[in-house]
């Protein structure tokens, strides 16, 4: 009896160790895929790396001065880490806190449809253009350096926008609750390394803001006339105008990525 | 469904080794001598 119940004990604790070690994992897989493309990526996998090896170099040979500095530490580790990730961890609080778009789905979408039109004007006139679609988290820079516009978005005013040799053709356009907000905005550039050299700063800017922030910004190239996406800190590109829409509408209205079920995200 | 599962299965393996890495670690730190009871084989709850 007493050997059964010890049977009992043994598997009910592996159950629970098992159970604490895929959380972990569960954990440290969403963190990645989270900071995964920022520039915070490389810095956090080093300071893992150190942290692991320190770890381990003192339990394995009883460096008991080094456990003990990495335990009373650990309290200062996490400020340096929240202050080091602040940008990556206010995206992350955001996206996980955002709901769709305010405004209707229907307004949403023809919004998306008049971009999509002038952007296909603006590709055939060899010009470029920088949308930022605004959501949750408002990036107030780029706002104060922008010219406020306030305006119904049509195609036509887009490509005036956008023409050169007009003065509010620098810079990029804010989107805001399906209104034309901003016009000649500057967005903050990305500190990503490894970018293309071919990537000029439209591109860097389109990344900047959304490593900052959760908006959707469309950039079109001037020199390739190439439409990209940057969402999350991430570039997506080459991207055709039916894929740009298809994804713009699935980021916008549908938020697919917070509809889906927490083992949908981490099936992904 | 599978693929979907074993979509980035080098990254998934990766952080299940931190994890297993780490719950060690903390295990030892919680019960002393764990690490020792695993090597030796003599493994017990520690409860």
């Amino acid at each position: 009896m007493t050997h059964l119940h010890d049977h009992l004990s043994f598997i009910g604790d592996a159950v629970r160790a098992l159970i604490e070690i895929l959380i972990l994992t569960v954990g440290i897989y969403s963190v990645w895929k989270l900071f995964r493309g920022t520039r915070g990526a490389r810095v956090l996998v080093g300071f893992g790396f150190v942290l692991a090896t320190l770890s381990l170099l003192s339990v394995a040979f009883q460096l008991k001065v080094i456990e003990t500095l990495l335990g009373s530490s650990s309290t200062f580790l996490l400020v340096a880490l929240i202050i080091i990730f602040q940008p990556e961890l206010r995206r992350i609080f955001a996206e996980v806190g955002s709901r769709p778009l305010l405004g209707s789905h229907r307004q949403q979408t023809e919004v998306v449809e008049i971009v999509i039109s002038a952007l296909e004007q603006l590709q055939q006139d060899g010009y470029g253009a920088l949308i930022a679609f605004e959501r949750e988290i408002i990036y107030e820079p780029a706002r104060e350096t922008g010219t406020l516009i306030d305006a119904r978005v049509s195609d036509d005013l887009l490509v005036t926008i956008f023409s050169p040799k007009t003065p509010l053709h620098d810079g990029g356009i804010i989107i805001s609750q399906g209104r034309l907000a901003y016009a000649a905005a500057i967005f903050p550039l990305t500190q990503a390394e490894g970018l293309q050299r071919t990537l000029g700063l439209r591109h860097r800017a389109a990344l900047g803001l959304s490593d900052e922030t959760d908006a959707v910004v469309v950039v079109l190239s001037e020199e390739t006339g190439i439409l990209s996406l940057a969402y999350g800190g991430e570039l997506r590109r080459p991207l055709t105008t039916d894929e740009l829409r298809s994804q713009l509408i699935g980021i916008l209205l549908q938020n697919k990525d917070h509809d889906k079920s927490l083992v949908a995200q981490l099936a992904s | 469904m599978t693929n979907r599962w074993l979509h980035n299965w080098q990254a998934k393996l990766v952080c299940f080794l931190i994890a297993l890495f780490i719950w060690v670690y903390v295990k030892n730190s919680i019960t002393p001598g764990f690490i020792d009871q695993l090597w030796t084989g003599t493994f017990t709850t520690g409860r």
